[in-house]
């Protein structure tokens, strides 16, 4: 993955200062990056424009300004593109009355395969989905529609898969047999990029990252970089101890520690890491004489964090 | 390709409750037909079957109704729930997706109203009266099913409420408006269907006689139902997915 400044040219997908508005709400708001075969995450809160993003990557949405291209063609209003590009939505419909097998053997019809058939066979197998094939979608748990609907989306074999939300109503076991799937495609060469708002998802299975937070574009590049700036960010803990008084003073000497207030029963400390704070507490509660009763951060929320990446 | 979108629409509105429905609404005609001949029919058998029978309830109700509400169940209901994004996420022609659901949407209309019309019609008109004038219908039927279904199909993509706007042109433009001005007729469907019954059934005046002329019926027929086609292939292909915040 790239920043557009270092966009190479034969980037599977590009996305140029891409915007999409619907009325006065602004989904996206210029947002430029490409991705090279490998599997990126893309990661957010919920209603941060992950969806809207996929939906322009995929073309089925018209960037309101800025241009997104796939594999060298423009997004929207080419199908020839869904020839090497797959999307697997979030929303749970799935064709209720048709079962497993038909679903995913309806799209390698579409996609004109030559033995369709035979890839429907196969790509029931990745998903492990063998055993459940011949029973309606209407009556598959959500993790079930889930595997189905990525069956149907790897049938034709893309160069690029877009997953929106994949792992959502998985199991864990699930997860990482899908997780590892991912893996071995991305292995193979192929662009994938899957949206998340659970940060251990992407941790496990994305080397890159892209964080998007209110429509923008907050963080970009190797995750561990990432993971790095969310736990150094300032921190606030709250702590209620024997001795508030002198625990607050042996905090203040501590060089991790930039802010102690004292209130009623407890000590609210801010931290700059949360690695350093961590030892530094009980070093400066053993200072004091004061056992600590509780230590417990404030505001640890995603959204927090992700506020937080914005805001830096 | 349009024959697998073709088959998995059939397949939807099979599964449908409407679909039952409607079918259900098939027999009305049954009934006042049964209602009709249990009474003293004489020789008013013509006039009753295509006046009140088939071009009263069939032509102006049922067909509107069954077309509006099989249409927008083609292709309205995949966008509302989401599948939508199967069949765009293929690299499929948009004209292609499109006629496989206005062929499902057609053949699944015409089978209701063409059955109920054959089976009132023959109730009423058994031993009584001019079969031609059923069989002007059923092949007016069959072309007005279609025109019906071509606008409805376009109406679920260009509005989410296209049943609303689908009532409101068949029963408040063309069941009331043309009634008080009689101008507006030369833009109905069911105008243009009553014309083409009575040319392909030639009754007697007496018996059924509609108010637009023939040729024009004809070409507006063909003009509506390839120009919605035409414009529902077209939106298609510029269609936008996504759920807005």
């Amino acid at each position: 993955m790239s920043t557009a400044e270092g966009t190479a040219p034969e980037a599977a997908v590009e996305v140029l200062d891409v915007s999409r508005w619907y009325g006065n709400v602004v989904a996206v708001n210029g947002i430029s990056f490409a991705l090279e075969p490998g599997v990126t995450g893309l990661l957010g809160p919920n209603g941060a424009g992950k969806t809207t993003l996929l939906n322009m990557i995929a073309g089925f949405l018209k960037p309101s300004a800025g241009e997104v291209r796939v594999l060298g063609e423009t997004a929207f209003g080419t199908p020839e593109i869904y020839e090497r590009v797959a999307l697997v939505p979030e929303r749970e419909a799935v064709y209720d009355f048709l079962t497993g097998y038909q679903f995913v053997r309806l799209s390698a019809r579409m996609h004109e395969l030559p033995d369709p058939e035979a890839a429907t066979i196969e790509a029931l197998r990745r998903v492990e989905m063998t055993s459940a094939a011949d029973r309606a979608t209407g009556g598959y748990s959500k993790g079930m529609k889930q595997r189905v609907k990525i069956a149907a989306a790897l049938v034709h074999d893309p160069e690029v898969l877009l997953l929106d939300e994949p792992f959502n109503g998985m199991d864990p076991r699930q997860r990482l047999q899908m997780m590892s799937l991912l893996g071995r495609m991305a292995e193979e060469g192929r662009t994938i990029l899957f949206s998340s708002h659970i940060l251990e998802e992407v941790e496990r299975l994305g080397e890159n990252v892209l964080v998007v937070v209110a429509g923008r574009l907050a963080a970009s590049g190797d995750f561990r970089a990432i993971r790095k700036l969310m736990t150094d960010r300032p921190h606030t803990f709250t702590i209620r101890s024997s001795d508030n008084r002198e625990l607050a003073k042996a905090l203040m000497a501590e060089e991790s520690v930039f802010g102690v207030e004292l209130n009623d029963g407890t000590v609210v400390v801010r931290a700059n890491e949360l690695g350093a704070f961590a030892s530094a507490a009980p070093r400066a509660a053993q200072t004091a004489g004061a056992s600590l009763f509780e230590v417990r951060p404030e505001d640890e929320s995603l959204e927090s964090v992700f506020e937080y990446l914005v805001t830096r | 390709m349009t024959v697998l979108v073709l088959t998995l629409t059939l397949r939807q509105l099979l599964g449908q409750k409407r679909t039952l429905v409607l079918a259900g609404l098939g027999l009305l005609p049954l009934v006042a037909a049964i209602i009709f001949r249990a009474g003293d029919a004489g020789e008013e058998a013509a006039e009753f079957t295509a006046q009140f029978l088939l071009n009263g309830l069939i032509v102006n109700a049922l067909l509107p109704l069954t077309a509006l509400l099989l249409a927008t169940a083609a292709l309205g209901s995949e966008v509302e729930d989401g599948t939508i994004v199967y069949l765009l996420s293929k690299p499929v022609e948009r004209w292609r997706i499109v006629a496989g659901k206005l062929l499902a949407a057609w053949g699944a209309t015409a089978v209701i109203v063409l059955a109920s019309a054959v089976v009132s019609g023959v109730v009423a008109l058994a031993g009584e009266g001019d079969w031609r004038i059923l069989g002007g219908f059923l092949v007016a039927l069959a072309v007005g099913s279609m025109a019906y279904s071509s606008l409805f199909v376009l109406l679920s993509l260009v509005t989410s409420r296209a049943l609303f706007v689908g009532l409101a042109y068949a029963f408040i433009w063309e069941a009331v408006i043309t009634n008080f001005a009689p101008g507006v007729q030369r833009f109905s469907i069911r105008e243009f269907t009553a014309s083409i019954a009575e040319a392909a059934g030639d009754p007697s005046p007496w018996v059924f006689d509609a108010d637009l002329g023939t040729t024009y019926s004809v070409i507006l027929i063909i003009v509506v139902t390839t120009a919605a086609a035409g414009l529902a292939a077209w939106r298609l292909s510029r269609f936008e997915l996504g759920e807005a915040p």
